[in-house]
């Protein structure tokens, strides 16, 4: 049976720390889905973030469950779970052409490398989706390879554009919808990260791997067309 | 079918029922009224459904049309110009209180004072379409595909109205207080010091500028040493409050982001977070700590 050790984050939140008592190759997303529908625990949300869950719980009428009916629960959930479906694989075509990635001369230059080499190492590793936050489906895809480990940008662009693929210390991701951000941005996709229209409105779920594989502008440019 | 036209938005106003649940997984914040007790209040007036949109308004409310009928209830931070337009006759709009309003009259309602956000209720709610299971708008967010704020001309459908309205009820709004903030442990309490900890509930701290829905900024009285460095992002939620490197803290609202990478030192606890959606820019808050059995009912046996 996992171990997990149980964080009160407020009087209405707990953090589930799974450490490293689950296989990577567990979806994260599904264990939570798991815990959601066969919810003794009253359930408002649940957010899987790495190696944990944030479980928010409904306040209102209901009594609020303490540390051991949780911890008990948990045991149970997480020992019937059977891993069911394994993590999805994603294929990203990327675009590195400097006319839509920016900073890509200047990271090759900060990491002693040439362009060439900065956009084979991109798309030469499988990555992991870590979590997803900062804004609706912006995946956090670890691990980067170290030698292309560089610091956001000093200031942040006021406006990313959507399908923007940026690099920032460890890691890389895909921008789903136009937002300000730091990350220094090295190629763009067509492909649509996040559709609020959908039932499942993120393509990636916490544990699926992502890879990137590089496409020229001229096809970049069509794809963008078709969509 | 009645609809109401935006004529002017004000500062910040935006379409929003109790939030979005659901999604955090795919790195949507719940967002909906960052006052609920007011949303709540002016629902309850009303004899809506207590999820029926409202429409928030920041700092200064801007001014609507209503094309049909309908009836209006104002609550959250007062708005003492609020009037009803209605052939050239004006006639203020009291807090708290159900208005009718005919075809073709105008909401104008002005500068919000003592708080921050004032919310305009409407009998049958506003009944734009629900995206994910939602009306409400993530402001901090306008190109997600999950609603932004209102802009002028923007025409809001109500919807059909079944409840019935409470007249002649008088409710006393909560004035904004000076007591402080009420706030519990959270994630990284443990791994700060304990002057830190102490830090937080010493000093006054100012209501920064940029403070919006994602998060209130407070300045003037910086968390002080080495803060915890985190090896891993975690789950955050509204009410947390971050420690960014400069050591000025922030309360999560409730457009804030899904998961931080910056330590959390305690969390505002629910009961209070509509306070803090009511401090204004330049505002003094300060906290105070309180045991998390304090504030609710801890149960041993599952009831539920």
């Amino acid at each position: 049976m996992p171990e997990f050790e149980i964080i009160w984050t407020s009087e209405r939140s707990v953090w589930v720390e799974l450490g490293d008592s689950l296989s990577m190759r567990t979806s994260r997303a599904e264990l939570s889905e798991t815990i959601t529908q066969g919810s003794e625990l009253p359930i408002r949300s649940i957010t899987p973030v790495g190696t944990g869950l944030l479980i928010e719980l409904l306040m209102g009428e209901h009594d609020l469950p303490d540390e051991d009916l949780i911890s008990r629960f948990l045991s149970g959930a997480l020992s019937d779970f059977s891993g069911g479906t394994p993590p999805q694989e994603h294929l990203i075509r990327a675009c590195y052409d400097e006319r839509v990635a920016p900073d890509l001369a200047a990271v090759a230059e900060q990491c002693g490398l040439k362009c060439e080499q900065v956009i084979e190492m991109h798309q030469s590793m499988s990555y992991r989706v870590d979590s997803i936050g900062f804004a609706p489906g912006f995946g956090y895809l670890k691990s980067l390879d170290s030698r292309l480990h560089v610091p956001r940008r000093p200031t942040p662009r006021t406006q990313v554009p959507a399908g923007s693929i940026g690099i920032a210390d460890r890691y890389t991701a895909v921008y789903p919808s136009a937002t300000p951000g730091g990350w220094n941005l090295i190629g763009r996709t067509t492909q649509v990260m996040f559709d609020a229209r959908i039932a499942e409105p993120c393509v990636f779920r916490v544990g699926d791997t992502v890879r990137f594989e590089s496409i020229s502008f001229d096809e970049f440019e069509s794809m963008r067309a078709d969509a | 079918m009645s609809f109401i036209r935006v004529i002017k938005p004000g500062l910040q106003s935006s379409v929003q029922d109790l939030g979005r649940y659901g999604y955090r997984h795919a790195g949507v914040p719940s967002s909906g009224v960052f006052d609920r007790d007011a949303h709540l209040l002016g629902n309850l007036l009303l004899g809506n459904d207590f999820n029926d949109a409202s429409i928030e308004m920041t700092l200064d409310g801007g001014s609507f049309e209503v094309q049909g009928e309908c009836w209006i209830c104002l609550s959250g931070a007062s708005m003492p110009h609020a009037q009803l337009l209605t052939d050239e006759r004006a006639v203020p709009i009291p807090h708290l209180w159900p208005m009718r309003v005919e075809d073709r009259s105008r909401v104008l309602i002005g500068p919000i004072e003592d708080g921050m956000r004032g919310y305009m209720c409407i009998s049958g709610g506003v009944s734009t379409e629900r995206v994910l299971g939602s009306r409400s708008s993530l402001v901090s967010n306008p190109n997600a595909g999950l609603g932004q704020a209102l802009r002028v001309g923007d025409t809001l459908p109500i919807g059909r109205f079944t409840g019935s309205i409470q007249e002649g009820l008088e409710i006393h709004a909560r004035r904004a207080s000076d007591a402080p903030i009420r706030i519990v442990k959270s994630h990284h309490t443990s791994q700060f010091s304990d002057v830190q900890i102490q830090q937080l509930v010493d000093g006054v701290f100012c209501v920064s500028t940029r403070s919006n829905r994602a998060g209130v900024r407070l300045d003037g009285h910086a968390i002080q040493g080495t803060l915890p460095e985190l090896c891993q992002s975690v789950g955050t939620l509204p009410g947390y409050i971050q420690i960014p490197p400069d050591g000025n803290p922030i309360i999560l609202g409730v457009d804030g982001p899904v998961t931080g990478g910056y330590p959390v030192i305690g969390c505002v606890i629910d009961e209070d977070l509509g306070r803090v959606a009511q401090l204004r820019p330049n505002a003094k808050a300060s906290f105070k700590w309180i045991d998390r059995k304090d504030v609710v009912l801890v149960s041993a046996e599952s009831d539920v």
